[in-house]
This record gives C-alpha cells, structure tokens and sequence, in this order.
C-alpha cells in the first residue's frame, strides 16, 4: 500500500515534471481515470464516471478506438496544449502535453517566414526595379552608342565631302603657283590652263560653300532651331519661279521640264513659301541631276487644305537596297559620278517633316523615281483672297522708304519696285531715314543694315525707343544668323538675305497691307 | 525673272557692269595694302567691308558667282592671313575681270 502510495506520488511528480496530463476514459467514453494536475490545465469538472464528451470539448465526436494527434489545441486556462488519443485493447487515454512553447515557438516560425515572405517580396521589387534600371541604363547605353556611331559617321561623312574639294582646291592652286614661278611662260595657252585651274577652284569653292551652307541647315535642323515662318503665298506663282529657276538645268541637259497643276491661279495659300521653295528646288534638282534622258514632272494639286506634291522622273531609278539609305546623311549612289553633298534630301525631308507632311520615295531601276509629299496648306476663303488681292492693287497707295547707302543697289530697287507700281522714297543711311520718317508717314521701310553714320540696328534701336511700329524690312548681304536675332529682337518685320528678290518684297508688302486691313476692320 | 528686262533695268545693269573696272581697282590697292604679310584688324574691316558691298550688289544684278566669291572670302576674313586672302582675292578681281 505504501509502495504504491509512493509510485503514484513519484508518477504524479514525474507528470508535473514533464508537464504531462491525462484522462481515461472506457469503449463507452467513460472516464475511468485521470491524472491529478488536470486542473492545471483548467479541467476541473472531470470526474470518474463522466462521460468525457460532456466535459471535454475536443473529444466530441469521437470513440475509443480512436488514433489521433490535435498538436495545438486550447485549454480552458488557456494554455495551448498538445493531444494524443491512444487507444489500447479496452481502453483510450487522452494524453495532454503544454505545447505553448511550442505554440510560441510556431508563432515564432510564422513570424520568421512572414517576415522572410516580406522579404522576399521586396527583394523580388527590388530586383524588378532593378531589372528596370538596368533595362534603362542598356538603352541608354544604345543610344549614347548610337548617337557616338552617327558622330563619328557625320565626322567621316563631313570629312570626306570636305577632303575632296579641298584636295583640288590645293592641286590647282599649286599648279598655279608653279606657273608663276616661271614668268617667262606667258602663251595665250598657258593662261587659258590658268583660267581653267582657277574655275576648277571656284567650282570646288563653290561646292564647299553649298556644302556649309547644308551643313548650317542640318545643323540647324537637328537642334531645332529651324523655325517655319509661313506667310500668305500664291502657289501658282511659287511654282512658276522654280520652273523658271529650274528651266536652264533641264535645257542644258535636253530634259523635259513640266509642271502640272491642278490649282486656280488666284488660290491663296498660308505656308512658309520659302521653305517649300527650297523643298521643290532640292528635288526638281535631284531630278534633274541623275536625268540624263526623257522628263522631270511635278504635279501638285490642293485639295481640303492639303497640298500634295509629286516629283517624277526617267532617270536610272534606285534600287532597293539603295532606298533604305537614300534619307541618311551625306549617303550618296556610288558610281553616278554626280557632284553634292548628300544632304539635299536629308533636309528637304526633315523640312516637310516640319511642315506637317512626310516624303515618300518610290522606284523603280531603269524607269525612274517617283518622290511625294502631302503638307497643311490652309486656304484663304474668298473674301481674305480678295483683300489680298485688292492689297496688290493698294500697293500703289503705299510709302515706303528705302534706306540704303549702296546706289547701284538703290538705283536697281526703285526701279524694280517702280516697275511693279511701288514708289520708294530712297535715303542713304539711318539717320536721314529717321529724319524722313519724322517728316513723312511710311507705311513700308526697306532698310540695309551696314551704313554710314547710323547702321540699320541703330535706326531700329532708335525707332523702337520711339515707339514707332512702321513695319521695317532688313535687307543683307550678311548670312550670318546672329544678324537676323539681332534684327528680329530690335523689331523688324522681315529680313531678307541680299541678292533680294523683289518680288519677296512685293509678298511682304501684300502681307502688311494685309495686316494693315485687318486692324482696321477690327 | 520671267519678263525681259525694261531699257532701265538694262541700262542700270549696263552701268553695274562698267563699274567693273572700278571695283578691281578699289580691290587691287586693298590686296596692295596686306599683301606685306601684314594684315591688322582694320584692314580686315576694310576689305570686309568692300567685300559686303561687292556681294550685295553683284547678287542683285544676276553676278551670282561673284556675290559667292565675296561671301567666300567674307566667311574666312577673319582667319586667313594675307597670304592666302591675296590669292583668293585676286580671283574675284579675274571674275570681274571676265565680266566686264
């Protein structure tokens, strides 16, 4: 009795110890024995001869022969505890276990792989943005890499265009330094080889100089500062002056030059005129260049504000592969043996790129090529098309001062302008044309720029100062861009490049008379 | 362009032309004065300034390759030494030369 007293106080002990609990219970689910310390776990109410369904929540549902493990289960004290169901022959003991260390220790684990799942969720953003940043970096990387190729081919391409008429430049010129070095050498023959050498000079002078100035263009092109000044322009007119322009190249070469169009002489059209000029130049020319048999046509026709313009010839044709590279820089058709500078095209397109419009080139070997476009070319409606023409016909009412210090030029100016009903006051410099302009209202001014006494800055400065707005129209022979920003931010109206066309004059006249009209009516 | 020109136009045009001779010998004492060697910025102005007229006018009455000839020179005034200016300006005296 003794000894099992002590067993069931070393077994009671040894339970505490191992935090271990459990109940009894017979095939009928009958609590037969527990062990002491199950109200540690809170069950209390269990006593000998209760059904275990009743008074254990977990055990609910099932029998004695069940086999089962409910690793976290809660007790009514609220510890979380662990449960074996052991069924033996005839009877099942429920083995309760404090599992809340486990418990923590898997609340623990959880928060670790919620934590690592965090992780992992920002390291796969993290490698996302990374995979961003690097895809960036690389097409960057493409572009620098791209923008280094056409550098080093505009280089090359620059290069070699300036080698070549360079290369004759020198040639020639030594030719006719070695020549004068031998001054008793002075047949008729030998200064006609002089003359010969110093054309050939001029013409590769001459190719240099176009080839600057497509430069500039490009340049300009490529940085935007190209910008498109358009104006109210007779296009029926503008074709006839690139015919005209165009018409000795075709003679010399016996090409037929024709030009078709489907437009009413008196349609009034907004565009930058000049622009469109040098776009039909560049491809009439390219046209004429590479005929060497049959026509060069263009047909244009204005339909719903659109202008549509194409160029076709029987030349030799391009051929497929040359039609991919015919819009890059500086490309040119080996073997035409055909002078230029490879740019022509390459800014006639980004022109009519500017112009809202997109150049298409088709071909076909031994046929001819065919190059179109179609631009914006909004039309005046009729009453605006009257007050531009009437305008004309109010040119003769105008005043318009010329100041200008070059009397040949002078002299040509007011006779041309005579010869298209425009009467010109002429003085020589700035400050007399100031003085004239205290006398007299003029509704026009022509003005130099270099000239005696006041320059035509000065004389803008001073007229500015004044707040005088008589529309002032720069004429010079300085190419130079800074020139015409300088003018334009000192306010004048236009500024034309000398050799002045003076029908250009005329156009702008039209177009201030036109202004003139509208401020008036409102 | 496309009309022929009026007895004024062809009478001014006829007296552009005889200005030649002038014009090559105002361009002639120019070359005089740098060809030393010596060139100072004064007399670039001057010569630039010959130059400028020369091109606005020749280009107004249909000298197109002399108003090139002018611009050329014009766009490397201020660089060139007289050594290679005089050459080149001696050309453009042969093409007025030629024209005259």
């Amino acid at each position: 009795m003794l000894e099992a007293n002590l067993q069931q106080r070393i077994n009671a002990q040894l339970l505490d110890k191992l935090q271990l609990a459990y109940i009894c219970v017979d095939s009928s689910m009958t609590v037969v024995e527990v062990s002491d310390n199950l109200s540690s776990y809170g069950y209390n109410d269990i006593v000998i001869g209760a059904n275990v369904e009743e008074c254990v929540d977990f055990m609910f549902g099932f029998d004695a022969q069940t086999q089962l493990d409910l690793p976290m289960v809660q007790s009514p004290s609220g510890i979380t505890i662990s449960v074996s169901l052991l069924p033996s022959d005839r009877l099942l003991t429920v083995l309760i276990s404090n599992a809340s260390n486990q418990a923590d220790q898997r609340q623990l684990l959880q928060q670790k792989a919620n934590e690592n799942e965090l992780l992992v969720e920002r390291q796969e953003k993290l490698l996302t943005q990374l995979e961003q940043a690097s895809e960036q970096l690389e097409s960057k990387n493409e572009q620098l890499e791209e923008a280094s190729r056409l550098q080093t081919s505009f280089l090359s391409g620059v290069s070699h265009e300036f080698r070549t008429p360079l290369t004759s430049i020198i040639g020639y010129t030594n030719l006719v330094e070695q020549s004068l070095q031998c001054p008793t050498d002075k047949t008729g023959s030998d200064i006609q080889q002089k003359a010969d050498h110093l054309r050939a000079v001029q013409r590769s002078s001459r190719h240099l100089l176009s080839l600057v100035e497509n430069l500039l263009d490009h340049g300009k092109l490529d940085s935007d500062e190209i910008m498109l000044r358009p104006k109210t322009t007779n296009l029926v007119e503008l074709f006839q002056d690139v015919e005209l322009l165009l018409k000795p190249l075709s003679d010399a070469k016996h090409i037929e030059l024709t030009i078709n169009l489907d437009i009413d002489d008196s349609t009034i059209v907004v565009i930058d005129d000049s622009r469109l000029r040098q776009c039909l130049i560049n491809l009439l020319g390219n046209a004429v260049k590479f005929t060497d048999h049959g026509s060069v046509s263009l047909t244009a026709d204005l339909s719903g504000d659109f202008l549509s313009i194409k160029v076709a010839d029987t030349g030799p044709g391009i051929s497929d592969e040359d039609l991919q590279k015919i819009r890059l820089p500086f490309w040119q058709a080996a073997d035409t043996g055909k002078a230029g500078t490879g740019l022509g095209l390459t800014i006639t397109e980004r022109i009519i790129e500017l112009m809202g419009g997109e150049l298409e080139v088709s071909s076909v070997l031994s046929e001819g090529t065919q190059v179109s476009f179609q631009i914006p070319a909004p039309m005046l409606m009729d009453q605006e098309c009257a007050k531009v023409l009437n305008s004309k016909q109010s040119l003769a009412d105008m005043t318009v001062l010329l100041a200008e210090d070059d009397h040949d030029i002078a002299a040509l100016m007011v006779v041309m302008m005579a010869e298209r009903g425009v009467h010109l006051t002429h003085v020589e410099n700035g400050a007399l044309a100031l003085e004239a302009m205290q006398s007299t209202t003029f509704d026009f001014v022509l003005m130099d720029i270099h000239m005696p006494v006041m320059t035509g800055y000065e004389t803008l400065a001073a007229l500015q100062q004044a707040n005088n707005s008589t529309p002032v129209v720069i004429m010079s022979a300085s190419t130079v861009e800074a020139g015409r920003m300088k003018a334009e931010s000192l306010g004048c109206y236009d500024y034309l490049i000398k050799p002045v066309d003076v029908d250009d004059v005329i156009e702008i006249m039209n177009h201030v008379a036109l202004d003139k009209d509208a401020d008036h009516t409102c | 362009m496309s009309q022929a020109d009026s007895p004024q136009i062809k009478a001014l045009k006829e007296r552009y032309r005889a200005s030649f001779p002038e014009k090559i010998e105002l361009l002639r004492q120019q070359c005089e004065t740098i060809a030393d060697g010596q060139i100072c910025s004064k007399q670039r102005l001057q010569v630039n300034e010959e130059l400028h007229k020369l091109a606005g006018s020749s280009g107004m009455y249909g000298y197109h390759e002399i108003n090139a000839s002018c611009r050329e020179i014009m766009a490397e005034i201020d660089v060139s030494d007289a050594a290679a200016l005089v050459p080149k300006i001696t050309g453009l005296m042969l093409l007025l030369e030629r024209h005259s």
